[in-house]
């Protein structure tokens, strides 16, 4: 176990912890309003409209369906475990060769908070977290081969947050160390008499326990998420006994946070499919149900963090004119790989005894560089094609120019002046009208679209899609920043790492049209492709292990197979299903638009234009995306999260 | 299948009513009223068998035993047991089938410490009853309550400040506990004995028995539940000729506990006669009552007995067809006694354990007693050797009415040996026993040849359904949403 | 703790008419849980709910264990003082109920969880409806018991707790009757019934449990040496319980050992910060003349206002005599007076005080008083000890707005 990421804890925990329900929109919104800024077109192709609102149902649909499945939970873990006056501790003990680690972690309710938080506020955080620990290492009781040890704080730290009432609650976070060279017996005491959830683990580090009465995983992993199961009551554990001998593997988790089996992913979702699995006798119709569920379990997946850099590839590649075929060429890589990973992992994990935790820190910065990889490839690309831009234009239009095409755009046109619900048109109006104003604008316009017809449109889905439209900033050059968010102290990608919307609109005004078919001419596409989908692909998704674990578990080892594949195809068609969804549209409007410019000039020829220009930027930037997440991943396997 | 769904549906409704409670404002502080406690764990009152059979080695007189306090943990530590001072443990005899005892025998505790200075329960190995080192013991008077119609009119002291054999806690603090035992034994006036003391708790069976009341099968049965768990035994050895009036020789027991209540007076608490009534015969809500209530008033319970609970359960389960109703089978067992067998004449029904003691002992005991033709068992009185859940489940399920089955917990004896002579019970599981000992013995794979209805095999976890369903929504969401696109596309 | 093991297993049996309660779930068949290592050091009533946890594990069907379940909950809260139990309690006894209806066990849970959540006359009806069903219920019996004593129908209570007595003899009633004695103002009585209690008693939670009630009884009646040696000994029975260690710190003050008093409060408000204890805290340094750390007791008491006001909950009497000590009477008035109409129905205008709950008379007398309407105050804190109970919170209320009006 690494001391060395105090503060990072909490952080990282929380999004998962804490407020789940404010972090998923975050991630899914990629694929809510990205055609709306990026396909223009969209605005008139009544498939483009049905697409965009198909799309922006059915992330609506997950997102209540991810809320709604931990919504009980979050409602319960955002409380402590034994209300507000609780003060939660968690020891874990880990027995090394030459020391004793104990990682001592207090969780203060909102009242206990209130006690201590006058000496805080004097003394401020790190001195009074320096003093909790101390003394915390006096009130913990060890004892090394009947030898009283000493306790020396490492590390302490204290993290505020917010709890009920606009109370603070606190966490302690200590890293204690007694030396003690290869200790055979091991007495451990908190003092703890508070009231609260006291939990004790003990591992080994190149040190093997012989016996142990305590667990070596966390049951709140390290008090972050308190389960709230009727039939379980809270630990109230405050001593453990172990003996020891030398010998035994290296503590390879990076994390002690992080359970054996994966926890990042195994949401109540999976967890709770698998105990169905396990639960149920399999009938044919059960199996089916379960393969459906696996399905929808992948396709979530798809959506959620791990791989929004993937949809963002998706994305990205979709500006081809092969669109569709890498996009499948991907879907089919990231599946493959993906399911194969698993397959490998799941061995992994029910041959050995490896903590397979131990190696997705390689996976993931595998992953990463690939996807850095990836990226260049395709800014590479991305540039080359500018140079074709110009007789591209030229040779397209003449097909493209013929009547019907006019009343194609008419008809379309009405249909989104009186289409209340696309509310892209408003932004983009407004956009428009001051296309070359301050950056801001671009999202005033934004809310003013959708306040004005909030109203007008009583469907649910709209206040999501609202709500998803101010959380986070916008989405496509948060490709990047998604996946940022996701790693602990990187940036909000609210302020903003990330370019803005004005100013591309501006930048894109002067760039040259039609780099989208230029870039079809590009030789190496398909192996960027190829190598995305195996990044995508790279790490196994820790639910899909978990089931894969959980039905071999129940020696249906062939169903856990079979329902890993299932996932798989999810995974696919949630991928596939968007890159198509982008593509599809964008590509035949993008003609028929074109043509429309030649037959008339005037405003909306003028708009269509300065939008057909726009396009050809929008490789570079999301390819540029693409590397920066590539990075960031790999960066964030290295600092071990 | 759709069944199985509907179930998911149902619990995943369950599931979000769960849920919704964390939505519900919470109280911040736990109640400040003045709170006594609700739960009080008092089993030194529960009454957990009757037992009443034909001396084998002493054909003239008849045993009566009665166990309390179920689960008596042998293992582990300063573990004692003992009787409730505060109480009355009753043996009722009645002679004449009206259902009123002529005869209460009635045992009555007290606690002597020798040291009060020290918590513990020996304060060195204790070689007899009266070692100084035996710390804590308990003493017992014998009255014999005299009663016509029920009430009562004279009674005598057959046996004042007998000692009650303590709680075998262990080899080294008990190293010959058998004579600890022995000196327990004490004769009475007229021929008799009597023990009080720890025992070995001798009922048999699995306790997951009573799962079929919640529609599961027998699957997993087969462990002796009791193994290794002690109880607090009262027994008597009473001449027959004492109990019975003259040419009458079917007599009716039941035990009885009184507790004494805050305003000093006794109140009964707990009842027991035929085994396994208050589990399967008298449903739940009526348990408190029956045990409060007196054999005289039994005609109440008589539904329960005319048409059961459990044959519908069977019959749900194992496709045992439930026997016509009412069960007059069943009341001749519970209530009556069985004409020719041990009913007597002018019986008032009622739940008493009845005991014909003019049949003679058997040297080869059944385990199923009456069923396999041995006069000498249950449900004619009942012997320790008796398999009364064996029994009782098989009758219930009309065997007496011709209705062959096998049903069974498949524990068909105790797991230790009991005595030849009085008390017969075994002797307590020493405290120095390891507690790894308690883990029973699988019986054999699958119990029962019938096969379990369906349906009610299947548990349905809580908590599962709602995601489970939640994902096959959004699968479906997503893939009618990638199909629809499609379509559009296409026509556009 | 053995011993416990054991009544808390019969308490299972009991409660699930002797169903295999006793199996883990976990595959070692046949083998009771009792012999599973771990909780054995924990509380016996963590290792109950244990117990059940697992049965319902393997027998999701099994109402009774459900419903048993749910007092245990109930009950843990009581000792924890951890209100999350409730909701857990809740869903249990629904479930309880969900899988058989006339259940008497599940409404008498019902029962308890309304009390604790001071939803008596909710707590009342469905003890009712638990009796209804089972006229023999313990907890349907003792539950009754609490909800008219707390909604002051006095004598209703006494018949209640003489009938429960009658039918459902044990430790839960003798300490009820008692209690019911105690507030008729017949202390001996009352130490006569816990007597006997502390010689039935042997699970040590209840052993303690009467000892604390003996110990508040001599302090009630101005015997606060033997009130220090009886909750002594009730820590030493159980050093879990904080009601306990609240009596030896006022039996401590009462006899002068501020010191003593002082060092009880300050880990009592370490182990369970409740609105009480903090108070209490405070207000012994205010006596030890330590103003600070007053204040900051009682801003923590604030805080707990400040919580309540947020889940939108009713601070309750507590926190009402806490705002007419250290706080603001407007609100202590408000929630007194809350409290009378949700107990006792609207205020009486002039003329006699019904007889409604003592605390709640009293504590509003208190309100009126901080106010300034002492006249008023006078009447409340009259009627909060007419029935002879007299504590010395009450005598002190009292004697002041005497005093006051003088």
């Amino acid at each position: 176990m690494t001391p060395d990421r105090p503060s990072a804890v909490p952080q990282a925990a929380e999004p998962a912890v804490i407020r789940p329900a404010v972090t998923r929109p975050a991630v899914i919104q990629p694929a809510v309003a990205r055609p709306g800024r990026f396909l223009p077109g969209l605005r008139w192709g009544r498939a483009g409209v049905w697409g965009l609102r198909v799309v922006i149902g059915v992330v609506l649909a997950v997102q209540v369906l991810l809320l709604l499945s931990t919504g009980a939970g979050a409602a319960e873990t955002r409380r402590h475990p034994l209300g507000n006056f609780t003060t939660n501790t968690y020891d874990g003990l880990v027995i090394g060769p030459d020391a004793v680690r104990v990682e001592h972690v207090e969780d203060l309710a909102e009242i206990p908070s209130a006690q201590v938080m006058a000496e805080l506020d004097a003394s401020g955080d790190a001195v009074w977290a320096d003093r909790r620990c101390r003394a915390a290492g006096q009130a913990l009781r060890l004892v090394l081969d009947g030898r009283p040890g000493t306790l020396v704080p490492e590390r302490a730290t204290a993290t505020r947050r917010d709890g009920q009432a606009g109370l603070r609650t606190l966490r302690v976070d200590c890293v204690l160390k007694a030396p003690a060279k290869t200790v055979r017996r091991v007495e451990f005491a908190t003092g703890a008499t508070a009231a609260g959830w006291h939990e004790i683990t003990a591992r080994g580090d190149r040190m093997a326990l012989v016996s142990s009465d305590v667990p070596e995983e966390s049951r709140s992993s390290r008090l972050t998420s308190y389960p709230a199961d009727l039939l379980s009551s809270p630990p109230d554990r405050r001593t453990a006994r172990l003996e020891a001998r030398a010998g035994g593997p290296a503590l390879t988790e990076t994390d002690p946070a992080l359970p054996r089996i994966l926890p990042r992913g195994s949401d109540s979702l999976t967890r709770s499919f698998t105990s169905l699995v396990a639960s149920h006798h399999l009938t044919p119709g059960f199996a089916l149900l379960a393969a459906l569920i696996a399905v929808a379990l992948g396709a979530l997946h798809a959506l959620a963090p791990g791989h929004g850099k993937t949809l963002m590839a998706a994305y990205a590649i979709s500006r081809t004119s092969r669109a569709r075929r890498d996009v499948l060429t991907l879907g089919l890589t990231v599946t493959l790989t993906h399911t194969a990973g698993v397959l490998v992992l799941g061995l992994l994990v029910t041959a050995t005894d490896l903590a397979p935790a131990a190696l997705y820190p390689w996976l993931t910065l595998l992953s990463g560089l690939l996807l850095a990889a990836a990226g260049v490839t395709l800014i590479r690309r991305a540039l080359r094609s500018r140079h074709h831009a110009h007789d591209h234009h030229h040779t397209h239009h003449p097909h493209t120019h013929h009547p019907n095409t006019r009343h194609d755009h008419a008809h379309d046109h009405d249909a989104h002046d009186h289409d209340a619900h696309d509310h892209d048109a408003h932004d983009h109006d407004a956009h428009d009208h001051d296309a070359h104003d301050h950056d801001a604008h671009d999202d005033d316009a934004s809310h003013r679209g959708d306040d004005a017809d909030a109203p007008s449109t009583p469907k649910p889905a709209r206040p999501r899609a609202h709500a998803a439209q101010v959380n986070g900033p916008d989405p496509i050059e948060d490709g990047p920043s998604t996946a940022l968010a996701l790693l602990p102290r990187i940036p909000d990608p609210g302020q903003g790492t990330a370019p803005d919307p004005g100013r591309r609109a501006r930048s894109a005004s002067r760039r040259a049209p039609w780099a989208q078919s230029a870039s079809s001419r590009a030789p190496r596409d398909r192996s960027g492709v190829a190598i995305m989908g195996f990044a995508g692909g790279m790490v196994p998704s820790p639910s899909a292990v978990l089931v894969l674990v959980g039905a071999a578990a129940l020696g249906r080892a062939w169903f856990g197979v079979a329902l890993v594949v299932a996932y798989g195809a999810g995974l696919a068609i949630a991928l596939v299903g968007v890159g198509l969804l982008v593509c599809g549209p964008g590509r035949s409007l993008a003609e028929r638009v074109h043509g429309g410019l030649h037959g008339r000039g005037g405003r909306l020829g003028e708009r269509l234009h300065r939008l057909m220009h726009g396009v050809g930027v929008l490789p570079v930037l999301s390819a540029g995306a693409v590397v920066l997440a590539g990075l960031a991943i790999a960066l964030r396997a290295i600092a071990g999260t | 299948m759709s069944k199985r769904i509907a179930a998911l549906g149902a619990s995943g409704l369950a599931v979000l009513a769960a849920g919704t409670y964390s939505l519900m404002p919470p109280q911040v502080t736990a109640s400040s009223h003045r709170e006594a406690p609700l739960i009080s764990g008092q089993p030194q009152y529960d009454n957990t068998d009757v037992y009443a059979f034909v001396s084998p080695d002493r054909p003239d007189t008849t045993t009566l035993i009665a166990n309390f306090l179920p689960f008596e943990e042998p293992a582990g530590g300063p573990n004692f047991y003992t009787f409730a001072k505060d109480a009355r443990y009753d043996l009722n005899v009645d002679a004449d089938g009206d259902s009123q005892p002529e005869q209460t025998f009635r045992f009555t505790f007290k606690n002597q410490v020798k040291n009060g200075n020290t918590f513990l329960y020996n304060t060195g190995p204790v070689k007899s009853l009266a070692d100084p080192a035996l710390n804590l013991t308990q003493t017992y008077d014998l009255e014999l309550v005299h009663r016509r119609n029920g009430t009562r009119y004279a009674s005598e002291y057959l046996i004042r400040n007998a000692p009650v054999a303590p709680s075998n806690v262990g080899a080294a603090s008990m190293p010959d506990y058998p004579t600890l035992r022995n000196q327990a034994i004490k004769d009475l006036p007229s021929g008799g004995k009597v023990f009080a003391g720890q025992a070995d708790d001798p009922f048999f069976l699995d306790l997951r028995v009573f799962d079929l009341l919640y529609g599961t099968n027998l699957k997993e049965v087969g462990n002796d539940t009791l193994k290794n768990y002690n109880v607090q035994t009262v027994a008597l050895q009473i001449p027959t000729k004492l109990l019975i009036k003259e040419g009458q020789p079917i007599i009716g027991v039941y035990s009885s506990v009184l507790r004494q209540n805050a305003a000093g007076e006794y109140a009964p608490v707990s009842r027991l006669a035929m085994p396994l009534v208050n589990e399967v015969v008298i449903p739940m809500k009526d348990k408190d009552r029956f045990n409060a209530s007196i054999p005289w008033h039994d005609a109440q319970f008589g539904k329960y007995v005319t048409s059961p609970e459990l044959p519908k359960l069977l019959e749900a389960i194992y496709k045992v067809k439930a026997p016509a109703e009412p069960r007059n089978d069943l009341v001749q067992v519970f209530l009556t006694g069985v004409p020719k067998l041990n009913q007597p004449p002018g019986v008032r029904p009622a739940e008493l354990m009845r005991l014909n003691t003019s049949i003679p002992p058997t040297a080869a005991p059944k385990r199923l007693g009456v069923l396999d033709g041995d006069t000498a068992g249950y449900p004619n009185g009942r012997r320790l050797t008796d398999d009364v859940v064996d029994i009782s489940l098989q009758a219930v399920a009309g065997e007496l009415l011709g209705a062959k089955n096998d049903l069974g917990d498949k524990v068909d004896a105790n797991d230790r040996p009991f005595g030849k002579t009085f008390p017969y019970v075994a002797l307590p599981t020493s405290g120095s026993t390891t507690k790894s000992a308690a883990v029973g013995v699988s019986g054999r794979p699958d119990v029962l040849d019938v096969k379990p209805a369906g349906a009610s095999s299947s548990t349905d976890e809580g908590g599962t359904p709602l995601p489970a369903i939640a994902a096959l929504v959004g699968g479906g969401a997503l893939l009618s949403g990638g199909l629809t696109w499609w379509f559009r596309r296409r026509i556009v | 703790m053995r011993r416990r093991l054991m009544i808390v297993l019969a308490l299972v049996v009991a409660m699930t008419g002797g169903a295999a309660v006793v199996f883990r779930g976990d595959g070692e068949r046949g083998r009771p849980a009792v012999a599973v290592e771990g909780d054995a050091s924990g509380p016996g009533l963590r290792t109950a709910i244990g117990r059940l946890q697992d049965r319902l594990r393997e027998q999701p069907k099994d109402d009774r264990a459900w419903a048993a379940l749910g007092v245990g909950y109930v009950e843990e809260a009581r000792q924890t003082g951890d209100p999350t139990l409730y909701a857990r309690a809740e869903e249990a006894l629904d479930r309880s109920l969900a899988l058989k209806g006339d259940n008497a066990g599940a409404f008498a849970g019902r029962a308890a969880l309304a009390a604790a959540r001071h939803d008596f006359g909710g707590a009342l009806r469905s003890a009712d409806q638990a009796l209804a069903i089972n006229p023999y219920e313990a907890r349907g019996l003792a539950v009754r018991v609490d909800a008219l004593v707390e909604l002051g129908r006095l004598d209703d209570a006494w018949k209640a707790v003489q009938e429960a007595d009658s039918r459902k003899p044990g430790i839960p009633i003798f300490t009820r009757y008692a209690y019911v004695l105690e507030l008729r103002g017949k202390p001996a009585k009352a130490r006569e019934v816990l007597g006997r209690a502390l010689e039935s008693a042997t699970d040590p939670a209840d052993l303690s449990f009467v000892r604390y009630q003996l110990g508040d009884l001599a302090l009630n009646t101005g015997r606060p040496r033997d009130a220090l040696t009886l909750f002594g000994d009730a820590l030493r029975d159980d050093p879990q319980n904080l009601a306990a260690l609240d009596g030896r710190a006022r039996a401590r003050q009462a006899t002068g050992d501020v010191g003593g008093a002082l060092a009880d409060r300050e880990a009592l408000a370490g182990r369970a910060p409740l609105p009480g204890y903090v108070t209490a805290l405070g207000e012994l340094y205010d006596a030890r003349g330590l103003p600070d750390k007053a204040r900051a007791q009682y801003g923590i008491v604030r805080t707990w206002s400040a919580l309540a006001r947020a889940n939108g909950v009713d601070p309750d009497l507590e926190l009402a005599l806490f705002e007419a000590d250290h706080g603001d009477p407007a609100t202590a008035l408000r929630t007194a007076r809350a409290e009378w109409r949700a107990r006792c129905g609207p205020p009486p205008p002039a003329g006699r005080i019904p007889v409604c709950s003592l605390h709640v008379s009293d504590a509003l007398g208190w309100a009126l008083h901080a106010t300034g309407d002492d006249r008023e105050a006078l009447r409340y804190a009259r009627a909060a000890t007419a029935t002879g109970y007299h504590p010395p919170s009450f005598t002190h209320h009292l004697e002041t707005i005497k005093a006051a009006l003088k």
